[in-house]
């Protein structure tokens, strides 16, 4: 079977397991309230929705025959490489609030350009440190936005 | 940008500083910008308060320094007012409160912080209200209203915010003593509450006298009846509530200042005494004017006092109309 | 005629030098913010409140004016550019804009706006001189059942949202609708779906979530490959770098379309300049003669939003100016800073006060040439960002999707949020399912949902209240007809099949 069809059954399994919980948490709502639907209404409709699409995603994934045009193949690799920039970024997001935005971004900037890009240390370096400094320029100095700044005041 | 109104802010408030010589060593005076905390986001009801405010006290060189208004709008009051909760001992953050503060954490499981957990400095105004119809509409008075509801019951209708907001606050209560039925709509928006009024989608809404003048003048809208225990200056002619043979509790809408928990007794003391002189200058007497706005000046254990009682009443009004209340 | 003398006046002070240059600085500064993620016209015009009090009343609202309108001319730049939408109302302008700026047709595309934005922006301020009280008392009409049919037609909108899977794109827009959910409940004051987290009260920001699901997903695809993707191409040569006659031409009808749907969704005080772009982006492409290139980086695609999303400025002044009632954030503070310098906002404003609506009118035909002529020369200074060697433009995009996404709320917890539907919108690229229709439920949700459950209280429960009233049926009896239109399509497609099979 093709990957296109393995991510349409992959999903549609977690659509459907999402809707399924959607229409448990939305059936403990109130469904119709003091006048006209309450607050559970619409999310219960939304919920049986979701599930029942995703149910139906399933099906066709499983029976459509693989003469369905093909999606451009994505390698373990490519994916892999993909989510670890977003754990990196994630990663920084939790650091934000001890090391301040200037240097997250620096490390960030600096990690991504040596893991991933494996430019050399010294264009890494300059990016970071200009990346950061030019933020810190437009949008702390020269905008007065309040961005999370770390022990060093910056 | 806003950082060259800072500088410009700053030189303002520095010359103004030395003009005026300071009559009395106090023992606190902020040492930072002060952060004002509001509810709502960037043109809200409470944010519009808190910086006509700010700006009224700047005007009046009551502050050495500036007061900036911080929105930290959500869940009701609740993110609002758990952050001032992790500001705990801060002198330089202060809150703006409305009878949302007391009333949300009723019916919100998420909004761990109440009013009682946040240090009460000066209640400010209470915002009048009047019960309003459309121009051509049948109902002369309040009585004529609800004589109509009694005979069809839950076919009339009111706009209005929140279901835990005064609108219908003021519904349940003369509800249950007149027995009286109708059906309460939320609308997000003020506008929109209004733009349902004149369109005719409902028939009665509960509004500010400041937002009313103007349609009444224009022929709009019509005032049955005034939701205080006087009748108001702007409009001697409607009779209140009380007068029409309802009688039901004025359900008040406050605002005021509030202090985070924790904060040293100075501090509140100093809030007190720059709230207190605040209330006396002139221009603070021609906003109330200029909005129509009762002077709610309260302060200290009668205010802590006010909040109590506030949120008993609140607690029974909201429980008897069916609503879930967690604390 | 009447309003010929009376826009004279207007020109007579708008055309003050003191005039003149509060406007300059009005629509500079909004420009400035508009382009910026995150920081909006309505924080900014707070921000400058306190000054307007010593300033002339005519100039202050001629200022504060300038950058609610200016804010939509700078909106469209990052998401051409970056794929990061400036401020909602610009979120549906990265489907076609940052495909163009891909192809190498950056400069087309934000030139485009800036003419879009011109076109219907002047349009936009003629609707509100000539047809403001009329128009007002119409969108009086419209109550709840008006605007559930509205959301139900914008919603119609998913059948050209939805891309190759109709199933895909249905899931796409129920997850929309749903994450709209998310919050106190306003009827009942119920929280659904907080996972006990205080700052979801208030539900999912939706900038939050359209800048993590195309800015932050565009730089993890790209992150896949070592070396990027290719430079984006930037032509050389200025002519190049501006739209070309042949442009100007097929988007005809997008201006029009734009100027028209922007005006009239502005003027009800209940739906919003990102409805407006929605819709007017789905029209466009209804009337396509090519529908199914929409989304690859037709100019169409760019100019009917950016033209609705600034005509609807000028309709959501309508209903503030004419009735004192203000549909927006931004109107609401236009509506305080009003009240605050003494003026009564209300059905008797413009009466008694002649000078400030007809010098605000007039000022906003000058101040909307003024940002042509600003705009247009950045254009091609703008386009050179694409230069920069995309390993510096990535962790930049994500530097200013953090830093958009905070200076809204100043709160981590929608960074965290950007970072968690960026993990989805990938998912969602990688597993071919449309974003558009996601976006489209997350900004109709709410409405949606409000206006039925308004409608069913006011009607006692009784459905026929939504086809009972002429202008909501009609609405629905369009979106019906929307909704059939890719069946009607299909089955043609199938008897074309079946007669070439017969050949």
């Amino acid at each position: 079977m093709a990957a296109w069809n393995k991510g349409d059954l992959a999903s549609g399994v977690c659509v459907a397991a999402f809707g399924l919980y959607v229409t448990v948490e939305s059936s403990r709502l109130t469904y119709v309230s003091e006048f006209g639907p309450g607050p559970g209404f619409l999310p219960l409709w939304l919920g049986m929705g979701l599930l029942g699409f995703g149910l139906c995603l399933i099906g066709v994934s499983l029976f459509r025959s693989s003469r369905a045009e093909r999606n451009v193949p994505g390698s373990p690799a490519a994916a892999g490489r993909a989510l670890g920039g977003w754990l990196a970024l994630m990663v920084a997001i939790a650091l934000l609030p001890w090391l301040g935005f200037s240097f997250i971004l620096a490390l960030l900037s600096a990690f991504l350009i040596l893991a991933l890009e494996r430019r050399s240390f010294l264009t890494a370096v300059s990016v970071a440190f200009g990346l950061a400094f030019g933020f810190q320029v437009i949008f702390a100095l020269a905008l007065g936005l309040s961005l999370p700044s770390g022990p060093w005041g910056f | 940008m806003k950082r060259i109104w800072s500088y410009l802010l700053l030189v303002v408030g520095w010359m103004a500083s030395a003009v005026v010589a300071p009559v009395s060593v106090i023992a606190f005076e902020p040492t930072k910008p002060v952060e004002a905390v509001v509810h709502t986001g960037p043109g809200g009801g409470s944010d519009i308060f808190a910086r006509a405010i700010a700006d009224l006290m700047q005007k009046e060189k009551l502050i050495s320094q500036r007061m900036q208004v911080v929105n930290k709008s959500g869940g009701g009051s609740a993110v609002a007012m758990s952050y001032l909760a992790e500001k705990k001992g801060d002198a330089n953050t202060i809150g703006f409160f409305t009878g949302v503060w007391v009333t949300n954490p009723l019916t919100t499981v998420e909004a761990k912080v109440t009013i009682s957990d946040l240090t009460p400095i000066v209640r400010l105004v209470l915002e009048p209200a009047v019960v309003a119809v459309k121009a051509d509409s049948p109902y002369k008075n309040m009585r004529d209203f609800i004589e109509s509801a009694k005979k069809s019951p839950n076919q009339l209708k009111q706009s209005g915010g929140s279901v835990t907001g005064r609108d219908n606050l003021v519904r349940l209560v003369i509800q249950k003593a007149t027995g009286a039925k109708w059906v309460f709509v939320s609308f997000p928006s003020g506008g929109e509450r209004i733009a349902n009024l004149l369109g005719g989608h409902v028939e009665l809404m509960v509004i500010e006298p400041q937002e009313a003048g103007e349609h009444i003048k224009a022929g709009n809208l019509r005032v049955i009846a005034a939701l205080t225990d006087k009748r108001l200056p702007s409009f001697p002619d409607v009779p209140t509530l009380k007068e029409q043979g309802i009688d039901v509790p004025v359900i008040p809408q406050a605002r005021g200042v509030l202090a985070p928990p924790g904060v040293p007794k100075d501090v509140v003391q100093y809030w007190e005494g720059v709230f207190e002189r605040f209330t006396k200058t002139a221009s603070w007497k021609q906003y109330l004017e200029q909005n129509q706005f009762e002077d709610g000046y309260l302060k200290g254990p009668e205010l802590s006092k006010f909040f109590d009682e506030l949120a008993k009443q609140m607690r029974e009004v909201l429980k008897e109309a069916g609503a879930k209340v967690v604390r | 005629m009447e309003a010929l003398g009376s826009l004279l006046t207007g020109f007579s002070v708008a055309l003050t030098p003191a005039n003149l240059f509060w406007c300059f600085v009005g629509v500079f500064l909004g420009t400035v913010v508009g382009i910026l993620p995150g920081l909006g016209p309505a924080a900014t015009i707070a921000m400058l409140l306190p000054l307007t009090f010593k300033m002339d009343h005519t100039a202050a609202i001629i200022m504060l004016a300038g950058i609610y309108y200016g804010s939509k001319y700078g909106g469209s730049t990052t998401s051409i550019l970056l794929n990061v939408p400036g401020e909602s109302a610009s979120v549906v302008t990265c489907l076609d804009g940052y495909q163009m700026a891909r192809q190498g047709r950056a400069g087309a595309a934000l030139g485009i706006s800036a003419i879009a934005s011109f076109i219907a922006g002047t349009v936009g301020v003629l609707g509100l001189m000539l047809i403001a009280p009329p128009i007002a008392r119409f969108a009086l009409r419209f109550g709840p059942p008006e605007y559930f049919a509205l959301m139900a037609l914008g919603l119609a909108m998913v059948v050209f949202l939805a891309g190759k899977s109709m199933i895909k794109g249905l899931l796409a827009t129920l997850m929309g609708l749903w994450l709209a959910g998310v919050g106190i409940d306003l009827f009942t004051a119920e929280s659904r779906f907080t996972f006990g987290q205080v700052e979801l009260l208030d539900g999912v920001d939706f900038i939050v979530a359209s800048i993590g699901i195309f800015a932050i997903a565009e730089v993890l695809v790209n992150m896949e490959s070592r070396g990027g993707t290719e430079l984006f191409k930037v032509p050389k040569g200025l002519r190049n770098l501006l739209p070309t006659l042949q442009d100007l031409k097929d988007c005809r009808f997008a201006f029009l379309n734009g100027s028209i749907v922007g005006f009239l969704i502005g003027v009800l005080p209940g739906a919003g300049s990102t409805i407006s772009s929605f819709i007017a982006y789905g029209t466009e492409k209804a009337f396509s003669r090519h529908p199914e290139k929409f989304g690859t980086g037709v100019i169409e695609g760019v100019a009917a939003p950016e033209g609705a999303n600034n005509s609807d400025t000028a309709g959501s002044l309508v209903p503030l100016l004419t009735l004192g009632i203000p549909g927006s954030n931004t109107t609401a503070i236009l509506l305080a800073a009003l009240i605050l310098w003494g003026f009564k906002p209300g059905p008797l404003l413009v009466q008694e006060n002649p000078g400030l609506f007809w010098g605000l009118v007039a000022s906003m035909y000058i101040g909307n040439v003024m940002l042509l002529v600003l705009n247009l020369p950045l254009v091609p200074l703008f386009a050179q960002i694409l230069r920069v060697p995309y390993f510096v433009l990535y962790p930049a995009i994500l530097g200013i999707s953090i830093v958009g996404v905070y200076s809204v709320s100043h709160s981590l917890f929608d960074v965290w949020l950007l970072g968690i539907f960026g993990l989805l919108g990938y998912l969602m690229r990688k597993l071919d399912f449309p974003a558009a229709p996601l976006i489209l439920g997350m900004v109709l949700g709410d409405g949606l949902e409000r206006a039925l459950r308004q409608s069913l209280m006011m009607s006692g429960g009784q459905l026929a209240v939504l086809v009972t009233r002429p202008l909501s049926a009609g609405m629905l009896l369009l979106t019906v007809v929307i909704l059939l239109v890719p069946l009607v399509h299909k089955a043609r497609l199938w008897r074309m099949k079946s007669v070439e099979q017969e050949i």
